[in-house]
């Protein structure tokens, strides 16, 4: 699972910005065959919204970490460890 | 329809002394498929008998099982729900389903599930719908729909799913059967049709903790902390001994809340309190995980548009989920774990918590557009699930009392990881209380 769809690169809009935040759905949704309602997009903007708040502080807590940069691998070799050390916790 | 002995371990103390042969132990259990697949629709499909079940050696000889049609097998690719699969020549077993094999067990049965392994309650418009042994209004629970209702029905005596969102647990929670997630890692996915790679498990579902066990046993992939099974690993903690901590949060419904109270209160040194702040925020992370690794599996098919709407619910937010926060709470996964651990299991050795969030449900109240239907039923189907599957550690779910209805109420145990073995000691402590030599199906009441 290392690529990350190239769409969704880049820093998503403020989530008090709903207009931007419909942009950037219809952005991610852009190859889509048939495209999508516009009541399927405001539910995803919505979904973000509501998710917003704890990635916000997931980020937090990689910066303050210094993990922000783990790539997939990176990480996963990172929780396998964890798993094996937990275990003997 | 023959009766057989109601459990795994039954029968092989029938086959040990001689009384059936495996291959008559086998032949029996195969008649049995097509008239219990005819009242409860769990079967996509019977693979070819292979040579080895002619003559069958190792633990498990003699000991049909069936699983969810996800796991390669010999020449045939599984349908994942979408299709019934099909004959493909040089595909090779799924390791698993090959360590199984090595230990003896026939596979009975591809087995029906949620598309993709998506949809909590199991419904799949592609699939004849499964019928719960319990009740046929009841829902089934999913992904590993077909999976709970071979077990419950007895039409297996085990049978692997995969659980990525508790798509092993809350089938086994709503048909009165053990589910064991297994921890992230001790089972080989390889050849395991993938749904989100970071949080899929293999688990497995029986009818007793010591069914499950020998299955345990065959299909683990490295060294089990706590065995039941001595000849393989360490030593069975005694259930006494264990250190035990139960959540019971305040949101649950009146009938699950005071099962809990009541089946907590029966474990006096048990400390019991109502809330895990932070489940809810791992829960959200979990949830970016799945959307995002859901729509790059399926990405082909969902951006055709080749999918049920249950799919598209979990793979397209993946689609305009922002790769920074993916990445963010991938980063995160290892000093959460550790956190989570420090928190709840390292002054315990278990942690109780809720399986579902209310009663089982009956279809129409957790199906979106069928009257009398209720979001939050369907949202406490899984509410308690996907934070596990963030932290990867091992989770069993079994009941331990009924409804108004008489359907099962279950809880959900975890333990630090590569415990696994430990949640079925105490799973079997719990069954030897509370349920006859039947196991946890006896425990309920079947009304179908």
């Amino acid at each position: 699972m290392e690529a990350i769809p190239a769409f969704t690169a880049g820093a998503l809009p403020s989530l008090s910005d709903d207009d931007a935040l419909l942009a950037w759905v219809r952005q991610g949704l852009g190859g889509r065959v048939g495209g999508a309602s516009e009541r399927e997009e405001r539910r995803l903007v919505q979904l973000l919204v509501r998710l917003g708040p704890a990635l916000q502080e997931a980020l937090a807590a990689g910066s303050s970490a210094g993990t922000e940069c783990l790539d997939a691998a990176a990480s996963k070799t990172t929780f396998d460890t964890a798993l094996t050390q937990c275990s003997h916790d | 329809m023959t009766e057989l002995p109601p459990t795994l371990v039954q029968m092989q103390r029938l086959i040990a002394q001689g009384e059936l042969s495996p291959a008559e132990a086998l032949q029996v259990q195969r008649e049995r498929v097509a008239a219990l697949d005819a009242r409860f629709h769990c079967v996509v499909s019977v693979p070819q008998p292979t040579p080895s079940d002619e003559c069958p050696t190792g633990p498990l000889a003699g000991i049909g099982l069936a699983h969810k049609d996800i796991f390669d097998t010999e020449g045939h690719r599984p349908g994942i729900g979408h299709d019934a699969g099909a004959q493909t020549p040089g595909t090779r077993n799924a390791r698993v389903l090959e360590r199984l094999r090595q230990s003896g067990a026939a596979h009975l049965a591809r087995l029906v599930m949620a598309e993709y392994a998506c949809g909590a309650t199991g419904a799949n418009v592609r699939q004849r719908p499964c019928i719960n042994p319990l009740h046929p209004q009841a829902v089934v629970g999913g992904s590993s729909s077909g999976s709970a209702v071979a077990v419950a029905s007895g039409l297996a005596y085990g049978s692997l799913g995969t659980d990525t969102a508790g798509s092993v647990r809350i089938p086994a929670a709503t048909c009165g059967v053990l589910g064991l997630k297994t921890t992230h890692g001790l089972v080989d996915l390889d050849g395991v049709a993938p749904l989100a790679p970071a949080l899929d498990s293999v688990g497995l579902l029986a009818r007793t903790a010591a069914d499950a066990g020998q299955l345990l046993s065959a299909v683990a992939g490295r060294p089990l902390q706590g065995s039941p099974d001595p000849a393989r690993h360490r030593v069975r903690p005694s259930s006494a001994s264990l250190r035990i901590k139960a959540v019971i949060p305040n949101a649950l419904d009146d009938q699950v809340a005071q099962a809990l109270h009541g089946f907590m209160a029966t474990w006096p040194r048990a400390a019991v309190v109502c809330d895990m702040p932070e489940q809810a925020r791992l829960a959200q992370w979990a949830e970016v995980l799945l959307h995002a690794e859901a729509s790059q599996v399926h990405r082909g098919a969902l951006l055709s548009r080749e999918v049920s709407p249950m799919v598209e619910a979990v793979a397209l937010p993946g689609l305009v989920i922002a790769a920074e926060w993916v990445l963010a709470v991938r980063a995160q996964r290892a000093a959460q774990l550790r956190a989570f651990v420090a928190a709840h299991l390292r002054q315990y050795d278990l942690l109780v918590l809720p399986a579902l969030a209310h009663a089982v449900p009956d279809w129409s109240v957790v199906t979106p557009g069928a009257p009398g239907f209720d979001a939050q039923r369907l949202v406490g189907l899984y509410r308690y699930m996907g934070f596990v599957n963030y932290l990867g550690l091992p989770s069993v779910v079994f009941p331990v009392a009924v409804d108004r209805r008489g359907l099962p109420i279950a809880v959900q145990v975890l333990a630090r990881p590569f415990h696994d073995a430990v949640l079925l000691a105490w799973a079997a402590a719990v069954e030897d209380r509370l349920c006859g030599p039947a196991g946890f199906p006896s425990f309920s009441k079947p009304h179908v």
